[in-house]
């Protein structure tokens, strides 16, 4: 007897019970769900078990109806105030680059509103984030008190010390029950000592802390650089990376921006130096971090990973049949029953700085926005919409963008829209100059997605298919504009092939609920890769796969892309980048420094899902001589 | 008046231009949190299952009955999940000549030590029920020399398959089969609900430290945090971390 009949017929007296399971007895039915004195609930699963995304879903809001969250400017302390003091000798090339400003943070649960409409807020218009009713809001980790953390901003030459203290509630202990209080905070892209880089391995317990040296230099260039350098980064950002827990710690709140700034790229739009980009700056330069969010009716953030299926049918099939199994094994139900998937995790509201679908009153000049998607595994394709305030028909205009991966491009492109993977950084500039007043100006997403958040379906969302990300509302009036968008950028680094060691590939590939590269899942105490110091390589990514996608990100230094699937980089390629957008059976081929300093790093699916099951290698700096 | 809203009163509010943003300075936000969160740290109660995050029942696990090696036909979630830290493997005694994943959790078991019993028990749950019957299973657990804490469970090819699906994702025909390469073992405390998964292959002592991760931890009782790392680099040094322990 099947469990569904069995329920139809009521429970205490169906079949399939457990009677005869006694040590030695050879029996053929074993028992099932139906047991007898089994209380009725929960039975089911997983046959009506559906994920929240389908049956659930979060509690409704219009979008653009909050505020935009703008985090503020992490600011430095005196550094007499750690206690213990720094202890210089824990940290490679600490007297090289001495801290010019040092940071403390804490590390706590709160909660936060991600609207102000309740279930999410108090109902008090336009109140969100920490303010309120401190009894209102989704359980939340953060740092100092907010999520996402508080945006530092570092000039290169100025290396920062930084003190993070866990104070999170214990295991067990604390309302984010999803997510491990040992975290582990990496600086993404930064070129920084295997331990102030914050690897999966280099978690800290609460009651603990972790001191963070970033040196602020450019790859390459520690003695010293020019203006002109070609390895200078400018956005950054900074998240968890716990071994195991990296997908769920970052959803819990644990990411926030980490910019860089020099001589050209200057944090000053009336900057006179010559060398100056003059890019907007100030409250006209906005980081932006989406992550999307999955809700509880209660307005409580949710981890959810049970996904659907189209039909879903629980049932065995009548003949087992290729259902995508590993060494194409034949399986009698289907690839997509109801499971704890590990193919990703994908919520129904797409937050940008941890606020629902918000909007954002703006002058009517120019404005750099930094983008980032914080994942956990949705990608986007990012389109500018516009809708006079006359009552004229909405029109799609393009986007400036400036750089790729927190790396200014050669010279600014003009697109219609940019594919924003999990970790991808654009800096863009929308000039609100150009719509008048009360006009709006939105962003959406056109890239549909799997369900299960593996990867692209290939389908674009179009008309109200479309997913709602912020809007911009152009205000009244005139304002000054100084800033500047500049024709050339920065240059690239050469490519000198002479520097080359050796090539490597890389195989990613999904094997039986697990992501493998190179047939193997991460261990900590395998050298996957041992690469010399000063040495360059050519490294290919190839995605065996072909219904699922990898946003591959390795640590420590950019690269520069030499080929997709045979052809040459896109326009918007051509740029140092950390993370490699691999879609379904891409290959892709890059050339990589590494220099500056020894010591243990990582390479990773940046689908932090597909990383904590476990799509990731161990890839350490050696001496020259010491490679494989 | 609240603590928080007493907080924010006569702090600067940012320069509002549209938008809205945290008000006070970094060290402000950061004394204020340090006090409460201290305070929980060291005072928090430990929950049991189910809270505000997850409001689903048995932490999402089925509910089903399996049989153990000594033939005794349990719930599965009340008498070997709930309110216990737990490591968790699938496996079959026919795959394990292809396939040690057995073998490679005794070794993690014997790591473990007496933790295994105190504090920690093991489940392991075949994917073969219809060949490893609870007689089978006895004389397998023998072969490991089990300690009582460690339950090997068969039962419906359905059931077995449900509970591997509450895990993640693995096929019906993972059953038996001379080429599977990788798996994992999970990990999690059953009060909290908290879930992780350590890749086989990994070494016996890494593997055990990765359980203590999901187990409650005492705090240092005197208000202050202590260094995790980094420690001195070395380069010769063979640990896989830069922490300090």
């Amino acid at each position: 007897m099947k469990r569904r009949e069995a329920l139809k017929l009521g429970l205490g007296v169906a079949g399939a019970t457990a009677v005869a399971s006694q040590a030695g007895a050879e029996i053929k039915q074993w028992p099932d769900s139906a047991a007898e004195g089994l209380t009725q609930d929960g039975l089911v699963f997983p046959d009506n078990f559906q994920p929240s995304i389908v049956t659930s879903p979060s509690p409704a809001v219009e979008p653009f109806t909050a505020p935009l969250n703008i985090m503020p400017t992490a600011q430095p302390i005196d550094p007499a105030t750690y206690d213990p003091p720094i202890e210089p000798e824990r940290h490679q090339r600490f007297d090289d680059f001495p801290p010019a400003n040092h940071y403390e943070e804490v590390m706590t649960e709160f909660r936060w509103k991600y609207h102000w409409q309740p279930p999410y807020g108090d109902g008090t218009p336009d109140v969100v984030g920490r303010d309120g009713d401190p009894d209102v809001g989704s359980w939340h980790w953060g740092f100092n008190g907010i999520t996402p953390g508080e945006t530092y901003k570092s000039n290169y030459g100025e290396p920062v010390f930084l003190r993070r203290n866990n104070l999170l509630p214990p295991v067990g202990s604390g309302n984010v029950t999803f997510a491990l209080p040992s975290p582990t905070i990496h600086l993404h892209n930064a070129h920084t000592a295997s331990e102030s880089d914050g690897i999966p391995q280099d978690f800290f317990n609460p009651g603990e802390f972790w001191d963070y040296h970033y040196g602020n230099f450019p790859a390459g260039s520690p003695d010293g650089w020019d203006y002109d350098n070609t390895e200078i980064m400018n956005t950054l950002w900074y998240h968890d990376h716990r071994l195991d827990f990296t997908a769920t710690n970052v959803y819990a709140g644990f990411s926030g921006f980490y910019l860089l700034f020099d001589e050209r790229d200057s944090n000053n739009e009336n900057d006179p130096n010559p060398n100056a980009f003059n890019l907007p700056s100030g409250d006209y330069d906005i980081p932006l971090i989406l992550h999307d969010v999955q809700f509880q009716p209660n307005g409580q953030v949710i981890w959810d990973f049970f996904m659907p299926d189209d039909p879903i049918s629980p049932d065995p099939k009548a003949e087992p049949e290729d259902v995508g199994n590993s060494q194409g094994a034949l399986d009698d139900f289907g690839p997509n029953r109801l499971q704890y998937t590990t193919q990703g995790m994908v919520g129904d509201k797409i937050t940008v700085n941890r606020i629902i679908q918000p909007y954002l009153d703006v002058d009517r000049r120019k404005y750099r926005f930094r983008f980032l998607n914080g994942g956990p595994s949705r990608l986007y394709t990012l389109v500018l919409k516009v809708t006079p305030a006359g009552g004229g028909e909405p029109y799609f205009d393009d986007w400036t963008i400036l750089s790729n991966d927190g790396n200014l491009l050669e010279a600014p492109l003009i697109e219609p829209s940019f594919e924003l993977w999990v970790a991808n950084r654009f800096d863009v500039i929308v000039d609100f100059s150009k719509y008048g007043d009360g006009d709006l100006v939105e962003v959406w997403n056109t890239k549909e997605i799997r369900t299960d958040g593996a990867g692209p379906t290939g389908y674009t969302l179009e008309g109200d298919d479309m997913m709602p990300v912020m809007q911009f509302r152009c205000k009244a009036g005139e304002v000054a504009d100084p800033s500047k968008i500049p024709a050339k950028m920065r240059k690239l680094p050469k490519i000198r092939m002479s520097e080359v060691r050796r090539k490597r590939l890389f195989v990613f590939d999904y094997d039986n609920g697990l992501w493998t590269v190179n047939g193997r899942l991460m261990d900590p105490n395998r050298v996957d890769a041992k690469i010399e110091q000063g040495s360059a390589e050519i490294w290919t990514f190839r995605n065996e796969g072909n219904a699922w996608a990898h946003p591959v990100h390795t640590h420590f230094e950019e690269f520069q892309i030499l080929e997709v699937n045979g052809r040459p980089p896109s326009a918007v390629e051509r740029s140092r980048k950390d993370v490699v957008s691999l879609g379904p059976g891409d290959e892709v081929t890059f050339f990589s420094r590494w220099r500056d300093f020894f010591g243990k790093h990582v390479m990773h699916c940046h689908n932090v899902v597909h990383e904590d099951h476990a799509m990731m290698i161990r890839w350490d700096i050696v001496e020259p001589g010491q490679g494989d | 008046m609240t603590n928080r809203r007493q907080f924010l009163t006569g702090l600067p509010v940012a320069a509002a231009v549209g938008f809205t943003t945290t008000a006070g300075s970094s060290s402000e936000r950061a004394a204020h949190e340090a006090k409460a969160a201290m305070e929980r740290m060291h005072h928090g109660r430990v929950t049991q299952t189910g809270n505000v995050i997850d409001s689903t029942k048995r932490d999402s696990f089925p509910h089903l009955v399996l049989t153990n090696q000594h033939g005794e036909t349990k719930a599965f979630y009340e008498n070997y999940i709930e309110n216990r830290i737990v490591v968790m493997n699938f496996f079959s005694i026919r795959e394990e000549a292809s396939f040690p994943i057995t073998e490679k959790l005794s070794k993690v078991v014997a790591e473990l030590g007496d933790k295994v019993g105190s504090e920690i028990q093991v489940v392991s749950i075949t994917r073969d029920p219809e060949f490893d019957t609870p007689d089978r299973l006895k004389a397998f657990a023998a072969e490991f020399n089990a300690p009582a804490a460690w339950t090997f469970l068969t039962g419906s090819r359905e059931n077995s398959s449900d509970l591997a699906f509450r895990m993640y994702r693995m096929g019906h025909s993972a059953k038996p089969s001379q080429s599977r390469k990788v798996d994992v073992i999970f990990y999690g405390n059953g009060s909290a609900g908290l879930w992780g998964a350590f890749p086989v292959d990994i070494q016996a002592d890494d593997a055990a430290n990765r359980v203590s991760w999901v187990m409650p931890h005492t705090i240092p009782a005197d208000g202050k945090t202590r260094r995790a790392g980094p420690r001195v680099f070395d380069l010769k040094d063979p640990r896989n971390h830069n922490r300090e322990v």
